[in-house]
């Protein structure tokens, strides 16, 4: 499992239907771009969509055979 | 450049033709091509066919249906960009002298894959998600940088479905006028971008007759120029099924330098609009007209074919339709329609120059320049 890193979002979107992959979204899902240190990411991002702006880590997750790399927002 | 025209166009009505062979579509789009420009194929000295998902050899299958001339005959894909690189390759063969006459044709069923048809294999863990997500991320952030309210794109939205009331190719023809309010009502498809703001995925085929003389209707090649990624921090390595605004930005420079034109000279507009946001998108980055002057324009009707910048005057992927490879040739059939003057109730009052954009998955652009 990698180190949870820092970013920041710059763009998301809540796509309201099943995701691709099984064990996670079924019942829609998010998907953000992401500044860390070094690059731009998309990712998969942690219940609605977070707005521009928002801080939080990216987290590595397993969801069944995978290791997820998932947006979670900082508490407010 | 060297002088070439365009001489031929071809379009197949753009919607569901289950019971058409794919090869037939091409072979249809291609006849139309050649009568419009009075040509025999026995003229075509060099076929360029595009198609993302066909049959292996259906190049070569629909070539010799329109004739056994034994001209060289090449399969091109290059996913939604496809019909437009095969135009390039078609106009560089008359260009270069290597002959006088080329077909492009692009053709594509989408809506059943044809037998022995290549459905691409999703790749990377991107690969199965829906390709509307990069574009409402695209919108997303739009809205957030201009302040814009997403009424914007339900106004641009409901332009392209009114504009394909009037064209009779068109796979999406509302029985009335369409409102911005009718587009953002309609269902959800990834925030903020509604089912009437996506492409519609079809079948279709078309055709363009490219010549070294000027025949009657023809219209010039200004420039036409391609380009794959190029670096920028901003796009995500992975993720985005296309490349970014600058890759526009970048091909576009090259087209108008090529021509010696510049943008403010333009008169129609036909570009890759996979979703509302990328016509938006993708007019900021052709540098046609800055955010400001954008959002005047989408939100009074400045964006039809009456307006000051006509844009997707056929209705673009959005309402024409989307049958992939074929997309491209089709927005430059609309292009050459408009400057011939021959597109009936949607003409735009005497365009002179006309611009045509491509953008494909994987990272292909392209730009096409016409004029009369």
């Amino acid at each position: 499992m990698s180190a949870e890193r820092q970013a920041t979002v710059w763009t998301s979107t809540h796509v309201p239907s099943a995701s691709p992959i099984d064990g996670f979204g079924a019942d829609g899902y998010a998907v953000a771009w992401v500044d860390t240190a070094h690059e731009r990411l998309q990712v998969l991002a942690s219940g609605d969509a977070p707005e521009p702006g928002t801080r939080g880590r990216i987290v590595t997750t397993p969801v069944g055979d995978l290791d997820l790399d998932l947006f979670v927002a900082d508490a407010r | 450049m060297t002088a070439v025209y365009l001489s031929g166009i071809g379009i197949t009505p753009f919607g569901r033709h289950t019971d058409t062979p794919l090869a037939d579509l091409g072979v249809q789009a291609a006849k139309l091509a050649l009568a419009d420009a009075g040509l025999d194929y026995e003229a075509i000295g060099e076929v360029f066919a595009a198609s993302m998902l066909a049959p292996p050899q259906t190049a070569l299958r629909v070539s010799h249906r329109l004739g056994m001339t034994g001209v060289p005959v090449t399969a091109v894909e290059s996913a939604s960009a496809s019909g437009l690189v095969a135009l390039r390759h078609a106009i560089t063969a008359v260009a270069s002298g290597h002959c006088t006459a080329a077909l492009a044709i692009g053709y594509e069923k989408t809506t059943r894959l044809e037998p022995g048809g290549v459905v691409p294999a999703p790749t990377g863990a991107w690969g199965a998600f829906p390709p509307q997500v990069q574009y409402a991320l695209e919108a997303t952030r739009w809205l957030h940088e201009s302040g814009s309210a997403a009424e914007v794109y339900g106004a641009v939205a409901a332009k392209s479905h009114n504009q394909a009331r009037n064209n009779p190719l068109a796979a999406r023809h509302a029985a009335e006028p369409v409102t911005a309010a009718e587009v953002m009502q309609s269902r959800m498809v990834a925030t903020p971008l509604t089912r009437m703001m996506c492409h519609v995925a079809v079948d279709g085929a078309a055709a363009v007759v490219v010549t070294a003389d000027r025949r009657p209707d023809s219209v010039s090649v200004l420039a036409i120029e391609q380009a794959s990624r190029l670096p920028d921090l901003g796009w995500p390595d992975d993720g985005p099924v296309a490349g970014p605004p600058s890759q526009t930005t970048e091909t576009a420079r090259r087209a108008f330098r090529a021509a010696g034109v510049e943008p403010k000279q333009i008169g129609v507009v036909s570009l890759h609009d996979l979703c509302v946001s990328e016509e938006v998108v993708t007019l900021l980055a052709l540098g046609l007209v800055d955010e400001r002057r954008l959002v005047e324009l989408a939100v009074s009707d400045g964006l039809t074919s009456t307006g000051q910048l006509p844009t997707n005057t056929d209705g673009g992927c959005i309402a024409r339709g989307h049958p992939f490879a074929a997309t491209p040739l089709a927005q430059v059939g609309e292009i050459v329609t408009q400057l011939r003057g021959n597109a009936g109730p949607r003409q735009v009052p005497e365009p002179r120059v006309g611009l045509a954009h491509a953008a494909g998955g994987g990272g292909s652009c392209v730009v096409a320049l016409l004029g009369v």
